[in-house]
């Protein structure tokens, strides 16, 4: 019965609980808060632009990698043919070693 | 159905009128000072964020009990979590185990003749799951209705009651263990 009137006492220890003060502070902390994520909306909108930027140069790249490979094809060759050219290598005499089959 | 419009200038009303509680329910269910002042701050932070999601089918108190609950409970979960993995090594150590870190707390609002009890009782509260730790201190220190609790929780009026009576039954038995003759 000792027992049981303790456990009740304990259970009933915090029904007169007095609620434990705030702090004023709090309230502008959470409007600094609510700053800063504004602050942070705007760089965002400054980030879509970023994007954007990084979106023409990307469109402006793939336009030159596709003028640069319609006209690779010409020119590469072409230059390979000149440089073997330059060197020599269009006449085909040196690799004709053996003289009976010139 | 009444919408919530908060504007930043107006917080300072809003929280003076709210935070007393908000703070007051997250101190008895963390027991530290420190982690129940941030939750205050982050749930009037989410409450003007989003502030849309309030749809005026519960009253803003229990709304914010709602926040409030819902964050108190993923850093209990979390606490849980990393004493589990601390218990093997914490039982090597021969420490003893306690369900969350905290010990020895009592609210600040507890009367000076009541302050053993109470930490007792304390103590005993974090040997109960949190859902029924939450029931049992919405209802004993809030003292919100069933309904109200059952809004918080998102759960119905019997299941209120039953977590209630397990909550009551589970703690005696660990008052219990603390009497001495």
């Amino acid at each position: 019965m000792k027992k049981e009137q303790w456990v009740d006492a304990v259970i009933d220890s915090t029904r007169q609980l007095a609620p434990a003060g705030t702090n004023p502070f709090w309230v502008v902390r959470v409007q600094q808060k609510i700053k800063q994520q504004q602050e942070t909306i705007h760089t965002v909108i400054a980030a879509k632009w970023v994007y954007t930027a990084a979106a023409c140069f990307a469109a402006l790249l793939i336009l030159n990698i596709l003028s640069f490979s319609n006209t690779a094809g010409k020119s590469s060759k072409n230059n390979i043919q000149s440089v073997m050219q330059q060197y020599g290598f269009m006449q085909t005499d040196y690799y004709f070693l053996d003289p009976s089959t010139r | 159905m009444s919408k919530l419009q908060l504007k930043a200038a107006d917080l300072g009303a809003f929280m003076q009128e709210h935070q007393g509680r908000i703070y007051n329910a997250a101190l008895n269910l963390l027991q530290n000072q420190q982690e129940a002042e941030e939750i205050t701050q982050d749930v009037f932070l989410d409450a003007y964020n989003k502030q849309q999601s309030f749809k005026g089918d519960a009253s803003i108190s229990t709304w914010l009990y709602r926040i409030a609950v819902n964050k108190c409970i993923d850093i209990l979960r979390k606490k849980q979590r990393r004493l589990q993995w601390q218990q093997p090594f914490k039982w090597m150590a021969g420490e003893t185990l306690l369900p969350t870190a905290a010990t020895d707390f009592v609210h600040p609002g507890i009367v000076a003749e009541n302050k053993e009890k109470a930490a007792i009782l304390y103590k005993a509260l974090l040997h109960l799951p949190v859902n029924q730790r939450t029931a049992y201190l919405l209802h004993d220190t809030e003292h919100l209705s069933y309904k109200e609790i059952s809004e918080v929780l998102e759960t119905s009026i019997p299941a209120v009651e039953s977590l209630l009576f397990r909550a009551r039954q589970n703690l005696r038995k660990s008052i219990e263990h603390y009497y001495k003759d």
